[in-house]
């Protein structure tokens, strides 16, 4: 005998086994759309003819542009600035939840202006709450940046925005003070969004900017945007690398970091070699208790896009990860549309394995995300 | 059981300065931390390195950057790349399974006995 489903039923094995992208990609359309979320006399301060205080451009461009054709500059705004249609391509029906990141916005923190930019930042934050509010669709939620210039300013901004039920996270990307995310002045961030149950996601690409007096690589700066785009990783496994070893994890123990932007593949030589530092030089940083490999599905979460995989099968790249126990548990999906190199759930699910696709592609976000 | 191995007069062995004997043909490390005198095969079981690189206190922390200093808890490290070992169990201190024998060792008549 046919067994008859109910429409809520039928929703709720939908949603129990749908995506979950972290990684939706925005912009504004110009700087002016902020002015409208900053107080009377900050808009006096700085009117929307002098765009100065917000130039954030990297030395190299992509060849051929940044962003998919469908979200690239038109009329007045920058790329990724029609977010209904962005909201629109992303929440495709076998989505369940999506961020959505603000890409210049992240990259705020990076101006060393820092007076109007901490409160552009709020602007900004604001603006977004707007745009998820305006596209009403509760599946969406945002991930707000953070005027990093002055953590302890940062961690006020990360308190007010744990207020907004729309908000699941908090951005860390521009890094004007050029230290290693580890660094204790950063941990009012971290205690703030361990607080407030928000994970903090640090995307590689804040280390390559005008006022930063970091460097996306070592050893010298990349002549080439190949060269940046290769090494995208270097920089989130500086960043982790300083949060484990400064404790960050043992102060804050329900701190959750999500790094985004570099992909996976890196991390079977990473944790290797850092789980073998660890056993000789554990005397250097005795309140790391555990391996770092540990931490990782635990407290850190990695986006896996870009994916990186031959499309002629030459790499093997669910293969190269296996070498790693439990790396299922350990990863995110986010597939950073509209961006030139966005992946989709299908490229992931062919990526990888069956039993990895629940909690890459949605178990792993729903336990670290406030939704 | 052979009868404990004489390694030497009691004041050649100085607080967590390891010293190495042989007994029994096996090498031996023996370290004096305050009163107490220890006893290890001086083979790191990581790349059969000498354990004998050093002793110091225990650490640990309350949280990050904070250090305190387990007086009473010494350990003792490899010289080729530095696992650490507790001196009076011989177990790693990052993987309790992983394990270097220690013996008996006593302090008599101004002389040190290792039992091998």
């Amino acid at each position: 005998m046919a067994v008859s489903t109910s429409t809520s039923e039928r929703t709720s094995a939908a949603r129990a086994t749908a995506v979950i992208d972290c990684g939706v990609v925005c912009n504004w359309a110009t700087r002016a759309d902020l002015y409208a979320y900053l107080p009377s006399d900050w808009r006096d301060y700085v009117p929307p003819g002098q765009p100065r205080f917000a130039v954030v451009m990297p030395s190299w461009n992509n060849p051929q542009g940044d962003w998919r054709p469908e979200a690239r500059t038109t009329g007045n705004g920058q790329a990724a600035s029609d977010v209904a249609a962005i909201a629109a391509h992303a929440l495709e029906p076998d989505v369940g939840k999506a961020t959505l990141l603000m890409d210049e916005g992240a990259l705020l923190p990076a101006v060393a202006a820092t007076y109007i930019v901490e409160q552009l930042t709020v602007a900004a934050n604001r603006w977004l709450v707007d745009r998820i509010d305006e596209i009403a669709d509760n599946r969406l939620r945002g991930i707000a940046v953070l005027p990093a210039q002055v953590p302890l300013h940062a961690a006020e901004e990360v308190r007010r925005v744990a207020q907004v039920e729309c908000i699941a996270g908090v951005h860390l990307r521009g890094n004007v003070l050029g230290k290693p995310f580890g660094h204790p002045v950063f941990h009012p961030i971290y205690e703030a969004a361990a607080e407030a149950g928000l994970p903090v996601v640090i995307e590689s690409g804040g280390d390559a900017l005008i006022d930063v007096p970091t460097q996306p690589t070592a050893g010298g700066l990349p002549m080439t945007y190949g060269e940046f785009a290769s090494l995208q990783a270097c920089s989130l496994m500086t960043h982790i690398t300083s949060i484990i070893s400064a404790g960050t994890f043992k102060t804050f123990p329900d701190l959750k970091i999500v790094l985004m932007g570099g992909g996976a593949a890196w991390l079977p030589w990473y944790l290797w070699r850092a789980d073998a530092e660890w056993k000789g030089i554990r005397r250097e940083i005795p309140w790391v208790e555990v391996p770092p490999s540990e931490y990782f599905g635990r407290n850190i979460l990695v986006g896996v896009g870009p994916l990186a995989r031959g499309d002629d099968g030459s790499f093997d790249l669910s293969g190269l990860l296996s070498s790693i126990d439990r790396i299922e548990t350990m990863c995110c999906y986010g597939s950073l549309y509209p961006r030139w190199n966005s992946d989709s759930a299908d490229a992931v699910r062919d990526a990888f394995p069956a039993s990895w696709h629940a909690p890459i592609l949605r178990e792993n976000a729903e336990r670290f995300y406030r939704w | 059981m052979s009868a404990p191995t004489d390694v030497g007069a009691a004041g050649d062995f100085a607080h967590g300065a390891p010293r190495v004997v042989t007994a029994a043909g096996r090498e031996i490390a023996v370290v004096r931390w305050d009163e107490e005198l220890f006893a290890l095969r001086n083979v790191c079981p990581h790349q059969s390195g000498p354990l004998c690189g050093g002793v110091v206190p225990r650490l640990d922390s309350p949280r990050g950057g904070d250090v305190v200093s387990l007086r009473t808890s010494p350990i003792i490290y490899c010289a080729w790349h530095h696992w650490e070992f507790d001196l009076r169990t011989g177990k790693a201190l990052d993987d309790p399974k992983l394990r270097v024998k220690t013996y008996e060792i006593l302090e008599r008549d101004g002389r040190v006995y290792v039992n091998v």
